[in-house]
């Protein structure tokens, strides 16, 4: 297995971490001078620059949050004059109307092709790989970040964008794409496409996919790798830190390596924001400590993940996160009970032996939280007789029941009755009343 | 001897207003004759079973629509047709302690049989008079 850069990717810890402490001071202390915002916080909590020599002092700095993005657009949150940004990404939602929006210097987007370059290779690509991007490119970082990426690794790569699947299959088939490059949604989607087309497995060339841009479980992971013959590995991005290849799975797929030389990572219990014990499940806070035209001190991503340290057998060093489990604010609280989607999409999962297709309805009767699941019947829990049907129904409810501790409603419903998404799915419905 | 048996295509429908007419639409744009079909039914979806000319077109048009199909072969048996015709062939079934998963009536003496034990089914009606229908007759 290929490492991109052996230097940083197998470093020792104790360098790594020595390397992070002068990062950090430096970075805080323009983070202090240069943006008002963050001035403004750390005079709040009692914090000086000067007094912060390394990580030992990261828990004592003020957090950075998506509103502060908000509050400060369009150019509020860069820390250079408006002539080093030479590029911005945001993310692929907006929030009132308003983006989040990162600048980009020169260098920080040369680093940036360097982290998905090492993604890339991590994922198995090579100079010697053809790389179809599937990714959209525009204000989203998914495009043009593997795209970096990819070009530095030397692959021969397919600019092809998203949408059109019928020209994506054509384009996987007439170049003989061996690396593909988009969401795992969209991944699944060109594979029923591809059947439904009438392309064989043996008419591609695929071997290698890196997926990323929204959360995906073990599961679809296999579904994914049987359909279309390829690796598919996972990577981790916020637009706000730089896009793609702040985390990346090599081909052990036992976590995503954090590219700790340029984010230090923190795991905080999202309600009380100490840490969580070593493994445990908590909000990921990421400090970016080489960015030059978007710093960031202790930003909480409002993502929920485990974090390790214990070495990999691929030989890099670095942390690695596990996949995002939930996000802090999409987390459901049904009845007291802490509920994250992919709990539900893993179980469907293991009954359905095959990519569940579901939705989540929220609503209250009365003074309850009520917990309501759409599964699409697929071929393989279908049956023609009533009671096996019926069995089936009700081995998804009493799975989900025992697997979230609340009861659940379950309704079977036409395939291809819940809408498709070639972007992120939108699995949850809210009907509860706002408070 | 071969038993004949015939193929039933089931689906799975949810319960809202027009689901069935589209199916029958769909078979019947391709010019698909129905020759039999049963629906079972709850308050939110339903099994509808059909037995139809060509069942491998059929299937693959509902696939295509979006339908999930089930495939499976069933007996076609002549009932005799005269006053305990039926309960005479469920009897010959039963005594030999071969449940009866679901039946409907195709056409006239026609019923449409699954049962746990097909091949063992079929030969006991043969070997008692009972005739057996193949796609092509029930079609004809």
């Amino acid at each position: 297995m290929n490492i991109w850069d052996p230097v940083w990717e197998q470093a020792d810890r104790v360098a790594l971490e020595t390397h992070q402490s002068e990062l950090l001071r430096e970075q805080v202390r323009r983070a202090a001078d240069r943006l008002p915002y963050y001035q403004a916080r750390m005079k709040e909590g009692g914090v000086e620059a000067a007094g912060v020599r390394g990580l030992d002092d990261l828990r004592r700095l003020p957090f950075t949050v998506k509103q502060d993005f908000m509050d400060n657009y369009p150019y509020g949150m860069m820390a250079v004059p408006l002539r080093e940004v030479i590029r911005v990404h945001g993310s692929s939602g907006t929030s009132r109307g308003k983006s989040t929006i990162a600048g980009y210097t020169r260098r920080d987007l040369e680093t940036w092709a360097e982290l998905c370059a090492r993604l890339a290779t991590a994922a198995g690509v090579t100079n010697g790989d053809v790389a179809q991007i599937c990714f959209g490119y525009g204000l989203f970082t998914g495009g043009f970040g593997l795209h970096a990426g990819l070009e530095r690794v030397g692959a021969l790569v397919l600019p092809i964008s998203s949408g059109n699947t019928p020209r994506q299959i054509q384009f996987m088939r007439d170049f003989g794409t061996t690396a593909l490059i988009g969401t795992p949604t969209y991944a699944l989607h060109l594979a029923e496409s591809a059947r439904e087309m009438g392309v064989r497995r043996d008419q591609l060339r695929l071997q290698w996919g890196l997926f990323g841009g929204e959360p995906w479980t073990e599961g679809i992971r296999r579904q994914i790798e049987s359909l279309l013959g390829l690796a598919a590995t996972d990577n981790y991005g916020l637009s706000e830190l730089c896009g793609p290849g702040v985390s990346y799975e090599c081909l052990c797929k036992k976590g995503m390596h954090i590219a700790e030389d340029h984010y230090v990572v923190e795991v905080l219990d999202p309600g009380t924001g100490t840490p969580v014990p070593e493994g445990a499940v908590g909000e990921l806070v990421f400090t970016a400590l080489t960015r030059e035209a978007t710093p960031l001190i202790r930003y909480r991503t409002g993502d929920l993940a485990s974090v390790t340290r214990e070495p990999c057998a691929c030989g890099r060093t670095l942390a690695r996160m596990s996949k995002v489990v939930g996000r802090s604010d999409d987390m459901m609280v049904v009845r007291g009970v802490n509920i994250f989607p992919s709990q539900i999409e893993s179980i469907l999962l293991d009954i359905e032996h095959a990519q569940p297709h579901y939705q989540i309805v929220l609503t209250r009767r009365g003074a309850m939280d009520h917990l309501a699941v759409r599964v699409e019947v697929t071929e393989e829990i279908f049956a023609d007789e009533m009671k096996r049907l019926r069995a089936v129904e009700e081995e998804i409810r009493a799975a989900l029941r025992s697997g979230l501790g609340v009861e659940v409603d379950v309704h079977l419903v036409e395939p291809k009755s819940l809408e498709r998404f070639t972007g992120k799915a939108k699995r949850v419905f809210d009907e509860r009343p706002k408070e | 001897m071969e038993i004949p048996t015939v193929t039933q295509l089931a689906l799975f429908v949810e319960n809202r207003a027009g689901r069935l007419s589209e199916v029958c639409g769909v078979l019947g744009k391709a010019g698909i004759n129905i020759l039999g079909f049963s629906i079972a039914d709850t308050a939110e979806y339903g099994i509808f079973r059909l037995i139809v000319a060509d069942a491998e077109k059929a299937g693959q048009l509902l696939r295509e629509a979006h339908f999930t199909v089930a495939r499976r072969d069933v007996l076609c048996v002549d009932i005799p047709h005269r006053p305990g015709g039926l309960a005479e062939v469920l009897g010959l079934l039963s005594r030999q302690g071969i449940n009866v998963e679901y039946m409907y009536v195709a056409a006239r003496t026609l019923i449409i049989l699954n049962v746990e034990s097909l091949e063992q089914a079929g030969r006991l009606l043969l070997d008692n008079g009972i005739a057996l229908k193949s796609i092509e007759e029930l079609a004809g």
